[in-house]
């Protein structure tokens, strides 16, 4: 029952982006109201599928790479509603939808059956180690959009093309400042995921190794947006440099996730 | 009643003419009570503006109410007749209403999509209104192009876009920094457009303003006016770090700022964007100084093209305006003939009614002993009668009036039943009196 749903959330945010762009090219406010209410819609039947899920396997939705991406695309699609009404920029959707309906296509490609009951991978310490990760990722995944937006309208500003597109993108301070904001609670969210993760490798395991490859590439991408995070707020590496750190730091992350979900050989990250 | 409009505007007459030809606010109310006061005007209302001057009126003969007018502005500026009527073009009816909407919406100003004419028209209507010189006709045509300007407005982007490069430099300035409150704006050199380009800036929310020009003293002056620091013009570079927004604009003809300049300051300002315009010609900073990441720099020539971009934006959005100025002067225009038919066909039945009543009471006269039963029933026999005469032609007068030629019919009514001239009946006065037909839907 839960699969339908999520082909229904789908259709919904794929329709949901094509109006964003349509809103973006036209800027008539019925778009934009027509883009957030088909957004809307969409992320009910998708936390409608979450729910049932959860309901049929009996456990928080987190114990599958299917799971872990459908999760991160619910998440992220929550964030840019937020977002947006909370800056009143409605073409954030437009970059930000996408991202959201590339990756739950992506997870639906997966397979999908609910693996049985299984206490190490369905503990507390674990559930609070994906959903916090993940959680830090879609925010890393909204400093990503933010990014694009920024060196975008950067470019058109420089080469002197004032295209009607170029009007509709947010300030560049303004989104300079949402990504500073997104990135912070990414950072610390992912922190805290760490940790847990550490934490429950421990009570699971009763040792951390660090030569697992997912674990190692979940560190590095730590120490990278540590770096940027540093950099954000004493080295001045804002602005253009910062867009561009936003984007090849999710970008970096995202193959490595992609990466190390297919050659991981521990078999707690290798969850197929 | 009929509407016309008579006037001038800049494409007819040469700013000289126009600046004889304006009506100061305080010479309004005598001037729309004179206009009151010649013979066939019943309404009146005066639009003077730097680029045209209008008179609308309500009057009963539209030709004898072109002559009055014609003959009124040239008594009351002392100009000939025949050098003022070349320059004067003349509506009336649909004309007059289409020329009315489309001046309140801007479309037939200097600068289409301008937002002043509004407020202009606004301003002529209250003066109107204030001097009671206007009635049911002019009262609901200009309510309706007040409303029509701000649908045009909203419908359309003719006003959106900016076509000053004042005003395009504020929106690039917003565009970079979101909002200009606490953005330093540093002006190097004190042209006019630069201090034009200043005080949009500071309008919209600029907080401090530092200056520097060669005569220090210039400086001085413009700080004081802005509220700002005049800077010596020697050690400008040094203090440049400071400036979120500049503006250059002296007669120098060399560059007075290198890409050198500017990446030095990068890292005092640790990459918070700048944004640069340069209005001089020839130019006074390094195009170069482009490349530099997290500086915009715009000079003379790219605010130029973005000007003649937005105003070719503009004239596609006027063709659009058009389009909603005419099907709304259609809506008026069948408004206005309406309001010919109603009160002829009033007329008509209170005239059926008076000579019902007359007769009525001759017979009473003349014939005693009636009962009171056999009176009511006379009495019902003669509004029967007076009704049934009367339907056709009320039926058809009301058909007629969405027709072309419906006001024929309603001439041609008003002088089958002389319901104007009777000798017995109270004739011409001012129609002040709003003829009781259905009010133009706002």
């Amino acid at each position: 029952m839960n699969i339908p749903f999520m082909y229904a959330a789908l259709l919904l945010y794929f329709s949901g982006t094509i109006s964003y762009w349509l809103y973006v090219y036209n800027k008539t406010e019925k778009l934009a109201f027509s883009s957030v209410a088909l957004c809307c819609i969409g992320l009910i039947l998708h936390t409608l599928s979450l729910c049932s899920r959860m309901i049929e396997s009996g456990y928080f939705p987190l114990s599958k790479v299917y799971e872990s991406i459908a999760f991160f695309s619910w998440a992220l699609v929550i964030i840019s509603l937020v977002l947006g009404r909370w800056y009143k920029i409605y073409a954030l959707g437009a970059f930000i939808l996408p991202v959201a309906a590339a990756s739950l296509c992506g997870a639906l490609l997966l397979p999908k059956g609910i693996t049985p009951f299984d206490p190490l991978l369905h503990s507390n310490w674990f559930l609070i180690h994906t959903i916090f990760s993940v959680t830090g990722f879609v925010f890393f995944g909204i400093s990503f959009s933010v990014g694009i937006m920024y060196l975008i309208q950067d470019r058109l500003l420089k080469q002197k093309r004032l295209t009607s597109f170029f009007y509709k993108l947010p300030p560049l301070n303004m989104l300079d400042d949402i990504s500073m904001k997104v990135l912070s609670i990414g950072f610390f969210l992912l922190t805290i995921g760490i940790m847990a993760g550490l934490f429950w490798a421990k009570t699971a395991f009763g040792s951390i190794s660090i030569t697992d490859t997912k674990m190692l590439f979940a560190l590095l991408s730590w120490v990278f947006y540590l770096v940027i995070f540093h950099g954000r707020y004493s080295l001045g590496w804002r602005a253009k440099r910062g867009a561009f750190l936003s984007v090849l730091g999710f970008v970096l992350v995202m193959a490595a996730f992609a990466a190390t979900t297919c050659f991981s050989h521990n078999e707690w990250h290798a969850f197929f | 009643m009929n509407l016309i409009l008579v006037g001038l505007n800049h494409r007819t007459a040469d700013v000289a003419l126009r600046e004889k030809l304006a009506f100061k606010a305080e010479e309004l109310p005598e001037a729309l009570c004179s206009l009151l006061n010649l013979p066939t005007v019943d309404e009146s209302l005066i639009l003077s503006t730097c680029n045209r001057v209008e008179i609308a009126a309500a009057v009963k003969d539209i030709e004898e109410g072109f002559e009055k007018i014609i003959g009124f502005l040239a008594g009351k500026f002392d100009i000939d007749r025949s050098q003022l009527l070349p320059h004067l073009y003349r509506y009336s009816a649909t004309d007059a209403i289409k020329h009315i909407f489309r001046v309140a919406s801007s479309l037939d100003s200097l600068v289409v999509g301008e937002a002043q004419i509004l407020g202009q028209v606004k301003d002529a209507f209250e003066a109107a209104l204030a001097q009671k010189s206007t009635a049911v006709v002019l009262n609901s045509i200009y309510k309706k192009a007040i409303s029509v300007a701000k649908k045009v407005r909203t419908e359309t982007a003719i006003s959106q876009l900016r076509v000053s490069v004042s005003s395009i430099a504020v929106e690039l300035a917003e565009k970079i920094f979101g909002t200009l409150a606490k953005k330093i704006v540093f002006i190097v050199g004190a042209g006019e457009m630069a201090e034009l380009a200043l005080k949009h800036l500071v309008g919209s929310g600029a907080s401090e303003v530092l200056i520097t020009t060669r005569d220090f003293a210039k400086a001085e002056a413009l700080a004081s006016e802005f509220r700002g620091t005049a800077i010596p013009f020697d050690s400008f570079l040094s203090q440049l770090h400071r400036a979120d927004i500049v503006i250059c604009s002296t007669g120098a003809p060399h560059y007075l700022i290198q890409p050198g300049d500017i990446a030095a300051l990068e890292k005092e300002r640790k990459n918070r964007p700048m944004f640069m315009i340069d209005i001089s010609v020839p130019r006074n900073i390094d195009p170069g100084v482009n490349e530099i990441d997290n500086v915009f720099l715009f000079d003379v020539d790219d605010l130029n093209s973005i000007v003649r971009e937005n105003m070719k934006e503009r004239t596609l959005q006027a063709r659009q305006a058009e389009s909603v100025v005419e099907a709304e002067v259609a809506e008026a225009a069948t408004w206005m003939k309406s309001l010919e038919v109603v009160p002829t066909i009033v007329a008509i039945r209170e005239k059926g009614e008076r000579i019902k009543t007359a007769e009525m009471e001759k017979m009473l006269a003349k014939t005693k002993g009636l009962t009171p039963e056999q009176i009511d029933a006379i009495e019902g026999l003669t509004a029967a009668i007076v009704n049934k005469l009367l339907h056709a032609p009320v039926v058809v007068l009301k058909k007629q009036s969405d027709n072309h030629d419906g006001s024929l019919y309603v001439e041609a009514a008003r002088k089958l039943f002389n319901l104007d001239g009777d000798a017995d009946s109270c004739t011409h006065k001012k129609s002040h009196d709003p003829p009781s037909g259905a009010p133009m839907p706002q």
